[in-house]
């Protein structure tokens, strides 16, 4: 498996030379299991310009490390967050650095099953000879026991209740029964370096909310979204124009619209950046993501190169940020015209007075 | 770990490495050993360590504090048998044009507190050497031990910590600080215990410890000052302790040998500033002269010094509450009930008992708590440290251990320890929880026959002078004329004496708001036993009566949150005459207004700040810009929050329209002082966001009916006025019997003169209530009420004419206004399920037209 063929490599694929360049130079102990020392995988998702590492995350030094302690010490770690604050690829991170794989992934969702997080059979196998290792069919979380290696479970609040449930046993004794078989395959015990990282959306918030017992097999950490200004928008910058780029466009997005962007929807995520000034503003049903930021500033320049051939403007984004925020919901279409209304017709500079002329094109 | 990135080789290569530290170098070494400077930061207790081991080691003859100069006749009080936390108040006012006050608070370990008790035990000689809280210098200082003093200083700071932190991987100031400085393997063995033959070993040990903090302190101050001058204020309390230093060091012509302990972004420059203060000023026998205190303020306060000028300084208790950086900006060290259990058993066992206390107060407080979860905070603290490279667990990683360990939800707020201020809304419970265990709830205690500011005395005087004494044995009742200037100083000082809640001084009627047309107020005066009990215990508060007025007021700023209480305290220091009060308030108003999120509690804040804007001149804030600055804030923030389409509650009808009110009140002010500073305020916009609320069909009909009133009233012209009038109609029309009593309440609140006498209103409104069938009417029945209510009864008469001419009726209004017979309501129903049934029969037979 080679870069070049995969649309998206895995995170132990696309850094494997930072990862054995770590491995090299870690001196630390390791905890049972992990590839790597505590330090280096901090290094490794934060960056380190002695070794070259570079940075993966923008977030708190003193959050990664609760998440490494709570990994090292085996409890379960539940990232918890707006959708869009990158929770994905920080368990992603974590699982290629601590394990080396990040591909046992269970994606949560209605319609997932317990055979699909344990193990299932191949039926054919199973009729012939009945139930034996041969015919178990292991699923990610069977794997992980079995290799002694971090699982990953996507969306977990999105799963059934039942399906939720499942996971007690495995978390508080690390063992996994399986009736079917006897003698030593009728339980799977964990090896060490097994462990789950979960992660859930705070707008699931009670859609299947999770039984006091799993919560406490759990520690939470909440992902929040960028607080700094610069770094987002070094960041959405960044992400846009290789995004352009994939798509063949050469003109970037200018930065006076980027800046725009970046603050309407800091702005309008609202109560947790206090002090910005002119009081807070209800929250949106909308997700107001850096992630989503990223994909309207790539629309506003796939829109202005292939209908104009010119760089992105600030009319551009209204358009495109319509769209975006608005979706089906209006009374987020009220909050986003009240917010043009009082709110950028106030502000200063020659782009935040062509947003505002644009203001008609809102949906 | 040992190539953990926590290194403190990094604080040496840090930025800063100037020229500027071989100076430094120079002068230390030429006077090393004469005069040691140790730069601290206020209430660390590592810092507090070094400072008593310093002066138990070299016996200094002279031990220097910062500290208020004008305290220093009176050191004597600092050891007497008091209880911690207190803390020296200083004030000085004169009259109702300067006041200053500014606290210097003492924990046991704080390093000033232990050069104090330490110098004294070893014999040297004590002085505070910091300019005086009345001086210039400390006009925006309320306390004088704060990490942080001025926007400069924060400047320099928060670069050089960002810059260090970014190499070490840690954020945080607090975090930075406690990982370079209170994590060295000090004990509690080399504190208080050190005449209890320490053994020898783990003594050398420590005090090799002691080296490197103190060495580890001098080259972080040198880094983060720099060579930087610092503001005009911080320039001026370094010379004042600079010529301490050269004084005390040549002082009786002797070498004596000095250790100063000041604020560590003082100590390089003070390094620097004391060899080079001239020799004469060292001849000098008496110790450096403080300013002069007339001079001093006489730019402040017009040159009108008179005998008013009252300053002083006094202990007085304090509390942990207080000391805790999350109790407001200014402060020092975070978490004091964990910093004091530091000093009093080291790391360690400070770590178990704030295990403990937490685990109590959660069960307590019947939050979750297991012994698992316990477990699990314990595996995860020694995790950390052993992560971040701490032999002991420090107070973050205790506290990002249970975070970790007992949050068992998605986080609202970020953790507080990751920002300074007071903890923000939606914070976790537990983690609430936690703080206030962190911050303790040691309350002071001064000993028996510590001198007490004298408002006893400062109070009858004043009542004397006002001839406001109440009688000994029964009461009397006083009537007030506000519009007279002397009646007007009186009911300043009984409103102060009911802000201390001194029994015996109770107004029986009196306008709710400072400045509203009421024009006179009763108090009742009256002398019970426990007027001077309480007045003894408003003593603490301050020396005078405004002064103690102005302290219990900004005590209650501290537990006052919401726009809506928070301009109450104006309003009560605004009837109080308490200008002086008024700084760090606004400050808060705007804060509170900007995170406001209802509209209806933006009415009173709106009403009192343009009220005091206008009218409040006696109090020196009318025209004031400050709080035309608040005046727009709360108008935009009132806008914003009028585009809220959601229903109105019935309990919050009246105080929504009150905030139209008051929003029109402004609107009209604004419209009439074009090229005033008022007549800025965004006219136009607001009118805008009138029409569309007015429009929205989302929006409720009380809004919506009182948008469109404040447009009416607000309209210069009378085709404008007409368009209103129509659109007024048209709304009415327009909306379901339901809503129409709401809407009508709405418009008749707000424009009751522009409509009722305009007779196509009036046709319209009796088409709209006659066309209701029985159903809607009784529906409508209770808005309507309560829309006909804002009118006076002379204009329900006005009403009454109008619908009796409509009809065609000669008879006087009176049948109309008139109050109903004084028949009960049973009766009535009777008689009207009588009158129905009849027409019902006369129905049947066609009898009925």
């Amino acid at each position: 498996m080679t870069e070049h063929h995969l649309q998206r490599p895995p995170a132990e694929i696309s850094h494997a030379e930072e990862l054995a360049r770590l491995r090299e130079h870690d001196r630390d102990p390791r905890p049972p299991g992990w590839l790597l020392s505590l330090n280096a995988v901090r290094r490794f998702i934060l960056g380190d310009d002695a070794l070259g590492i570079s940075r993966k995350m923008v977030a708190p030094v003193a959050a990664i490390e609760r998440m490494l302690v709570t990994l090292a010490t085996g409890r379960g770690l539940m990232l918890v967050g707006e959708p869009g604050t990158a929770k994905s690829m920080l368990s992603e991170l974590l699982a290629a650095a601590i394990s080396g794989d990040s591909g046992l992934t269970i994606q949560g969702g209605a319609s997932i099953t317990e055979d699909q997080i344990k193990y299932s059979w191949n039926y054919a196998l199973l009729i012939n000879e009945g139930p034996s290792p041969r015919a178990l069919v292991p699923a990610p979380l069977y794997r992980g026991m079995q290799q002694g290696k971090l699982v990953r479970f996507e969306e977990m609040t999105r799963a059934p209740l039942e399906v939720q449930d499942c996971l007690l046993g495995m978390l508080s004794d690390r063992v996994m029964t399986v009736p079917e078989l006897s003698g030593e395959h009728a339980m799977l015990f964990a090896r060490a370096g097994f462990n789950i990282i979960a992660t859930a959306n705070t707008r699931d918030r009670g859609v299947n909310e999770m039984s006091a017992a799993l919560k406490r097999r759990f520690d939470f950490e909440t992902v929040f979204p960028i607080m700094d200004f610069q770094q987002e928008l070094e960041l959405v910058a960044s992400k846009s124009a290789t995004l352009l780029a994939q798509s063949g466009i050469s003109e970037r997005v200018p930065e006076p619209v980027l800046e725009l962007l970046v603050t309407t929807f800091r702005d309008l995520r609202a109560s947790l950046q206090q002090g910005t000034g002119g009081g807070e503003m209800d929250k949106l049903n909308a997700v107001m993501s850096t992630a989503e930021a990223v994909n309207v500033a790539h629309a506003v320049g796939v829109r202005a190169w292939f209908l104009a051939q010119r760089s992105g403007t600030p009319a551009d984004l209204v358009e495109c940020i319509g769209g975006t925020v608005v979706k089906d919901n209006e009374d987020d279409r009220n909050k986003l015209q009240r917010y043009f209304e009082q709110k950028v017709a106030r502000r200063e500079g020659e782009h935040w007075k062509a947003y505002y002329e644009a203001r008609h094109r809102l949906p | 770990m040992s190539d953990s990135p926590h290194t403190f080789d990094a604080v040496h290569q840090s930025s800063h490495q100037s020229s500027h530290q071989a100076e430094y170098a120079a002068s230390s070494t030429l006077d090393s050993r004469r005069v040691e400077i140790i730069g601290v930061r206020h209430h660390s207790p590592a810092c507090a360590r070094l400072v008593a081991q310093r002066i138990r080691d070299s016996r200094p003859d002279w031990v220097l504090i910062e500290g208020p100069t004008d305290f220093n006749p009176r050191l004597d009080e600092l050891f007497l048998p008091h209880t911690l936390p207190l803390a020296i108040y200083s004030f000085c006012s004169a009259g109702e044009r300067l006041h200053r006050a500014s606290w210097s608070p003492f924990a046991d370990y704080s390093p000033e507190w232990q050069a104090l008790q330490v110098g004294r035990e070893c014999g040297a000689q004590l002085a505070f050497i910091d300019l005086p809280a009345w001086h210039d210098a400390f006009a925006d200082i309320s306390n004088r031990y704060a990490d942080v003093t001025d926007s400069e200083q924060e400047r320099l700071a928060s670069a050089y910590e960002a810059e260090l932190g970014r190499q070490l991987g840690i954020e945080g100031r607090d975090a930075l600080w406690e990982h370079l400085f209170e994590s060295a393997t000090l004990g509690s063995e080399t504190s208080e215990s050190e005449t209890l033959e320490p053994d020898a070993a783990s003594a050398t040990a420590s005090r090799r410890d002691l080296a490197e903090l103190s060495a580890r302190l001098r080259q972080y101050f040198i880094n983060l000052r720099g060579t930087d001058p610092g503001s005009a204020s911080n320039q001026a309390r370094e010379q004042m302790m600079a010529r301490w230093i050269a004084w005390a060091a040549q002082q009786g012509q002797q070498q004596n040998r000095v250790l100063v302990v000041c604020g560590g972004y003082h100590a390089p420059m003070l390094a620097q500033l004391w060899p080079s203060i001239e020799p004469d000023l060292r001849q000098d026998s008496a110790a450096p002269a403080t300013p002069n205190l007339n001079e001093s303020i006489a730019g402040v306060s017009d040159g009108s010094i008179d005998s008013t000028v009252a300053t002083g300084s006094y202990l007085l208790p304090y509390t942990g509450k207080r000391l805790d950086a999350f109790h407001g900006y200014a402060s020092g060290m975070p978490s004091p009930a964990f910093q004091q259990a530091v000093w009093e058993g080291g790391l360690q066992q400070a770590g178990a008992q704030l295990l403990q206390g937490i685990m109590q107060r959660l069960r307590q407080k019947k939050l979750p708590a297991s012994t698992a979860d316990m477990l699990a905070i314990h595996v995860r603290t020694q995790a950390l440290a052993r992560l971040r490279g701490h032999v002991q667990p420090l107070r973050n990683d205790w506290l990002d251990a249970l975070a970790g360990s007992l949050v068992r939800d998605a986080l609202d707020a970020p953790l507080p320890w990751t920002y300074r201020g007071p903890l923000r809304r939606g914070t976790d419970p537990v983690l609430v929880e936690i703080m206030d265990v962190l911050a303790g709830d040691q309350v002071g205690q001064l000993a028996p026959g510590t001198p007490l500011p004298a408002l006893q005395h400062a109070v009858s005087r004043e009542l004397l002078a006002l001839d406001l004494q109440p009688p000994l044995s029964a009461s009397r009742t006083i009537t007030l004329a506000l519009l007279d200037t002397a009646d007007r100083a009186k009911s300043r000082v009984l409103h102060r004496l009911a802000i201390l809640q001194i029994p015996g001084f109770t107004r029986l009627s009196g306008p709710n708001w400072a400045m509203s047309g009421e024009r006179s107020e009763q108090w009742q005066l009256s002398c019970p036993l426990e007027q001077q009990a309480a007045l003894i215990e408003a003593a603490i508060y301050g020396a005078t009566l405004a002064d103690a007025a102005i302290a219990r007021l900004a005590e209650q700023l501290a537990h006052s949150h919401g726009a809506s209480a928070l301009a109450q305290l104006l309003n009560r220091a605004a009837q109080a005459g308490l200008p002086a009060f008024s700084p760090g308030l606004l400050s808060r108003l705007h804060e509170a207004i900007s995170s406001e999120s209802r509209f209806e509690v933006l009415g009173q804040p709106l009403a009192i700040t343009h009220g005091l804007y206008r009218h409040g001149h006696e109090l020196g804030m009318a025209d004031a810009p400050a709080l035309l600055e608040l005046l727009q804030l709360t108008l935009d923030r009132l806008l914003w929050l009028a585009e809220v389409h959601g229903s109105v509650s019935a309990q919050d009808s009246n105080a929504h329209l009150a905030a139209w009110q008051a929003l029109r009140l402004l609107l009209r002010d604004a419209q009439a002082s074009a090229g005033l500073p008022l007549g800025e305020l965004p006219v136009a916009r607001a009118l805008a966001v009138c029409q569309r609320k007015a429009r929205h069909p989302q929006a409720a009909p009380l809004s919506r009916g009182a948008a469109l009133g404040c447009l009416l009233s607000v309209a210069h012209d009378d085709q404008q006025q007409a368009d209103e009038i129509h659109s007024a109609i048209t709304l009415l029309s327009a909306l379901p019997a339901a809503a129409l009593g709401d809407a009508l309440q709405g418009l008749l609140a707000l424009a009751r003169h522009e409509l009722i006498h305009v007779p196509a209103f009036i046709a319209t409104l009796r088409q709209l209530v006659s066309a209701l069938d029985e159903a809607d009417f009784i529906q409508a029945l209770p808005a309507l009420r309560a829309a006909f209510a804002w009118l006076p009864s002379f204009e329900r008469g006005e009403l009454a004419q109008q619908i009796l001419h409509l009809l065609g009726s000669t008879a006087s209004p009176r049948t109309l206004t008139a109050p109903l017979s004084k028949v009960d309501a049973e009766t009535l129903a009777r008689h009207s399920w009588r009158e129905k049934q009849a027409v019902a029969i006369l129905e049947h037979w066609g009898l009925a037209n």
